[in-house]
């Protein structure tokens, strides 16, 4: 199984998770994976608005 | 003469200002494969690999060689450091800051009284002795006193086999092999020719005159034979820096790097050997970072422009710990021109480890850390900082470097090369989910590549075990082995393009 095939078929965030973790990858990454598949996560860099 | 007050042994304080602090995860066998060369040149504790606890216990050390004084609330001055205060306060450190090894032996636990009164026994008798065999290489005193006798001067509970084989001998002080041999590091020793001769050794020397050594010969013409009493004794610390060369087979690369990041022109490594090329430079000292809490410096700072000057540390407990840890190890690395101050908080952003925010038009605004420390933490610290880096040091304030400023050039075409990149790379052409390819997406970021590569870039010039050990975490994922963060031998060129980018900058 893959990623896009563990993302695509697990129903929410939490079971795609563990699904990552028990497939062997990193807490870090499988974190981030699931950010960005349900979780509308956009990266570590915040851009906010210039203080007039 | 009247000394008004204690005038400090100046061969003895230069003997320890000379040598360069060393955190090392090089473990005691390594080092004796080292061997003298580096290791009379290097402040270092086996195992100890938090350098500002090294640079405190060498300023400590200091403190005694020079007897530094301190007033009191009363204006009384009084002598600011002893044996029982550098144990102490190196405890509370270490306490404070989780610094190990914690050995289940009191040798063996650099927490433990025995360990630091040894490291304290050790170093002082190591720049006294030193200092006092400085002082005899003076042609005058070679001429009077041009032999000298290894004695016991402390009786031990069991003394080594060697100090039983050579004492009472008396042999030239140019017979450079006899003394280094005397203090072998095969048995024990430092490997050089002055004291001490092991750790806790009872052994010494006592100069012997040339009407001594006349009367010694004319009983043993043996003796006589090894004393050549018609040669004139002649100072030898020359030719034992010249001598100066370890192997180093068995030395890991990164133990190599670690060597050479270090003591940079000071050794030249060829194929296996390392050679001791000139005197020592300045050691590394570090700065303490900005804290906005109630904890204090603990030492000063000889780094222009550290890295945690630019951070306002808000945040307490664990994480003010590791706030700490992270900048000392960036500051240990390089340094960074100047940096706008931001603070450092926990408020990160929802799914990460950490944070780096900065306004839509270019400016920092705040770096965080996850209030829960992750198993990569660490590495999640540094990788926000090169952020930090990227968009206010860099290149041009305000725009990340990376994208596209002409000095990381190099460093871009290095990336673009290495395995980890072209295989997210590859991944990217093949996947569907649309989580899965924003997510390559992201990691192909040029902002994202930088941020990676700098914290590998930190954590393998720190060579600090726990570090590299997060790197391995990160670099475990089976679909796509090895590319959150590089192979050390994936990483090489991009270590040696960010290596460029610092040096030209002047930060390292």
């Amino acid at each position: 199984m893959s990623i896009d095939e563990i993302l695509g078929s697990s129903q929410n965030a939490d079971e795609a998770r563990t699904r990552l973790l028990a497939a062997g990858v990193n807490e870090a990454e499988a974190d981030q994976l699931v950010g960005f598949a349900f979780e509308n996560y956009e990266g570590d860099v915040l851009q906010v608005k210039d203080t007039p | 003469m009247t000394f008004t007050k204690a005038t400090p042994f100046q061969e003895a304080v230069d003997k320890l200002g000379s040598r360069s602090v060393l955190g090392s995860r090089l473990r005691t066998a390594e080092w004796q494969e080292v061997e003298t060369g580096l290791t009379d040149r290097a402040f270092f504790s086996a195992g100890v690999e938090d350098v500002r606890f090294l640079e405190n216990a060498k300023n400590f050390l200091d403190d005694v060689l020079t007897g530094a004084r301190k007033n009191n609330a009363q204006g009384q001055s009084y002598i600011s450091m002893d044996r029982s205060k550098f144990v102490k306060q190196l405890q509370d450190y270490a306490n404070q800051n989780n610094i190990g090894p914690l050995g289940p032996t009191p040798l063996t636990n650099i927490r433990r009284q025995a360990r630091l009164e040894l490291i304290y026994d050790t170093q002082i008798k190591s720049a006294r002795d030193y200092g006092y065999w400085k002082q005899g290489q003076d042609q005058d005193i070679l001429d009077a006193f041009p032999f000298q006798r290894f004695v016991r001067v402390q009786d031990v509970k069991t003394p080594r086999r060697r100090s039983n084989r050579f004492a009472g001998m008396v042999r030239r002080k140019d017979d450079l092999e006899f003394w280094t041999g005397v203090n072998s590091r095969a048995e024990g020793g430092f490997g050089v020719p002055w004291g001490p001769w092991g750790f806790n050794s009872g052994m010494d020397v006592e100069d012997v005159s040339i009407e001594d050594g006349q009367a010694l010969a004319g009983e043993d013409p043996a003796l006589a034979d090894l004393l050549r009493l018609q040669q004139p004794v002649l100072p030898i610390e020359k030719e034992f820096n010249e001598g100066l060369q370890a192997s180093l087979r068995g030395i890991s690369t990164g133990g190599r790097q670690q060597l050479q990041d270090y003591f940079g022109s000071q050794i030249d490594i060829t194929g296996d050997v390392v050679r001791w090329m000139g005197a020592p430079t300045k050691p590394v000292v570090l700065n303490p970072p900005t804290i906005g809490s109630q904890l204090s410096p603990v030492t000063p700072s000889l780094r222009k422009a550290p890295v945690s000057q630019g951070l306002n540390l808000q945040v307490q407990g664990e994480s003010l710990s590791r706030a700490k840890d992270i900048l000392t190890v960036i500051d240990s690395v390089h340094d960074d021109g100047q940096l706008p101050q931001i603070p450092l908080t926990n408020k990160i952003a929802r799914g990460s480890d950490g944070t780096f925010t900065r306004t839509i038009g270019g400016q920092p605004v705040a770096l965080a850390i996850n209030r829960k420390r992750s198993s990569t933490a660490m590495n999640s610290g540094f990788h926000e900082t090169g952020h930090f880096l990227d968009l206010a040091a860099l290149g041009s304030a305000g725009t990340m470097a990376s994208e596209s400023h002409p000095d990381l050039q190099e460093w871009r075409n290095a990336v673009a090369a290495t395995k980890a990149i072209q295989a997210i790379t590859a991944a990217r052409r093949v996947a569907v989910q649309p989580g899965h390819r924003k997510y390559l997406n992201y990691l192909l970021e040029p902002r994202e590549i930088f941020a990676r590569s700098y914290a590998q870039f930190i954590a393998e010039k720190s060579g600090r075990a726990d570090l590299l050990k997060e790197l391995q975490i990160l670099r475990t994922n089976p679909f796509m082995p090895d590319t959150f963060q590089w192979t050390e031998a994936d990483f090489v060129p991009v270590k040696k393009a960010l290596e460029d980018v610092f040096r030209k900058k002047g930060w390292l």
